[in-house]
């Protein structure tokens, strides 16, 4: 994470990638394969994460200390016990709803501005 | 497609995958290759029990554009981790600073050869200005470094073209067949000049270099001046059937020679301000990162 970011005085701006997979895990700990699907189900395939691009995305986060690898494995029988799995850290967790908050404020103005067709929905 | 050749086809594209990670960076390869590989096995199968084999098209087809890209990426930010340091900046100001030279040679010579050294050693200039800028030049920087060198290596690949499919040859007999074929040098020298003023414009925001911050700038826009110069004083008149140097005009024996002096002048300072900041006082910034 960048000086800034930690100091809290601007939270740093994430690639729709980083959100989603950290939206993913929100949720708790979770594999590649399991976020890619995820992420794909929760945009209605509109984002599909290549492998490239979900481990380089991955590769960025842990370097940046805003998700870590877990140690816990699930029972090696219902799971491959070579997968890896990543769960959010504390400044992760910050930066995700930072990031979430800022996207509900420039929804509000929308719905302010009455773009939106149906707010509920939103 | 029964489960036979499925697996016979996952077994290939799985094989296939992995012959393809080789453009990524080794160090990426080590860490994430196993995973890279089960991920992409996965969505095979998912691929095909959903949609057959149109799914499985779709699937390569994406991971292929996924893969380029992010290969790319990865190879970028891997270089950078060597290219911002005060010896390429050095290299690459004394490679502008010669490159000047042959700027000013080319146009008061004529001489494909130094026009060849010039565009050489114009990259070296290059890499020199975008590493000074230290990954403080954002995505305008690297938009401008990456036109840059594509608007720098068109020419030369024009140039090897030009001479070995015996077009230059051609030039005497047939001047308006050529014209085509020499139409690249402008074009790809306005590429240039829009990639040297975007990462002027990265340096002057990034106020990198200290001293001179107009210079990078100043020479993207006289890139772009010489570029339009090439086209009045060269490709006018191929194109109506005539050499540019048949007869005596304004253009080629005076503003042509001009032009290439100012750029040669332009190249010559931007060398000497990155071999002068090249030293201790250079300040090192990481890249900033997702």
């Amino acid at each position: 994470m960048s000086e800034t970011a930690s100091g809290g005085k601007t939270p740093p701006t994430l690639t729709p990638a980083a959100f989603h997979i950290m939206l993913v895990l929100a949720d708790g700990e979770n594999h590649g394969y399991a976020i890619m699907r995820e992420v794909a189900d929760h945009t209605g395939g509109k984002m599909r994460l290549g492998p490239g691009s979900l481990y380089g995305t991955i590769k960025r986060m842990l370097a940046d200390g805003w998700i870590e690898e877990s140690d816990e494995r699930p029972d090696p029988e219902l799971d491959d016990e070579r997968r890896r799995y990543y769960r959010l850290t504390g400044v992760g967790l910050k930066i995700v709803r930072a990031e979430a908050e800022r996207l509900e404020q420039l929804v509000n103005i929308a719905r302010g501005k009455r773009l939106l067709r149906n707010p509920r929905s939103v | 497609m029964n489960s036979f050749s499925l697996a016979n086809s996952l077994s290939v594209s799985v094989r296939l995958y992995r012959a393809l990670l080789v453009a990524y960076p080794k160090t990426f390869r080590d860490d994430y290759e196993t995973h890279m590989v089960q991920v992409f096995r996965n969505s095979f199968r998912d691929a095909y029990h959903c949609n057959g084999m149109p799914g499985v098209i779709d699937l390569w087809l994406h991971t292929c554009a996924d893969l380029f890209v992010t290969a790319l990426i990865e190879r970028i930010s891997e270089g950078s981790q060597y290219m911002f340091s005060p010896k390429v900046i050095l290299w690459g100001g004394l490679a502008s600073l010669f490159g000047g030279l042959f700027w000013m040679l080319t146009g008061l010579s004529n001489s494909p050869a130094a026009l060849v050294l010039a565009l050489v050693l114009g990259l070296g200039g290059l890499v020199g200005l975008y590493s000074r800028q230290a990954g403080q030049g954002g995505k305008l920087g690297l938009a401008g470094f990456a036109l840059g060198i594509i608007g720098t290596v068109l020419p030369l690949a024009a140039i090897w073209w030009g001479f070995t499919s015996g077009l230059v040859a051609n030039m005497k007999r047939d001047p308006a067949s050529v014209a085509p074929w020499a139409f690249i040098f402008p074009l790809a020298l306005v590429i240039s000049g829009i990639g040297l003023t975007l990462l002027g414009l990265a340096s002057w925001r990034a106020k990198t270099p200290h001293g001179w911050r107009g210079l990078p700038l100043g020479l993207g826009l006289l890139s772009i001046l010489y570029s339009l110069t090439i086209w009045l004083v060269g490709i006018v008149p191929l194109s109506q059937g005539r050499l540019p140097w048949d007869t005596w005009n304004f253009g080629f024996y005076v503003l042509y020679p001009a032009v290439n002096v100012l750029l040669g002048l332009g190249w010559m300072g931007l060398g000497l301000m990155l071999t002068t900041e090249a030293g201790p006082q250079v300040t090192q910034s990481p890249p900033a990162s997702a």
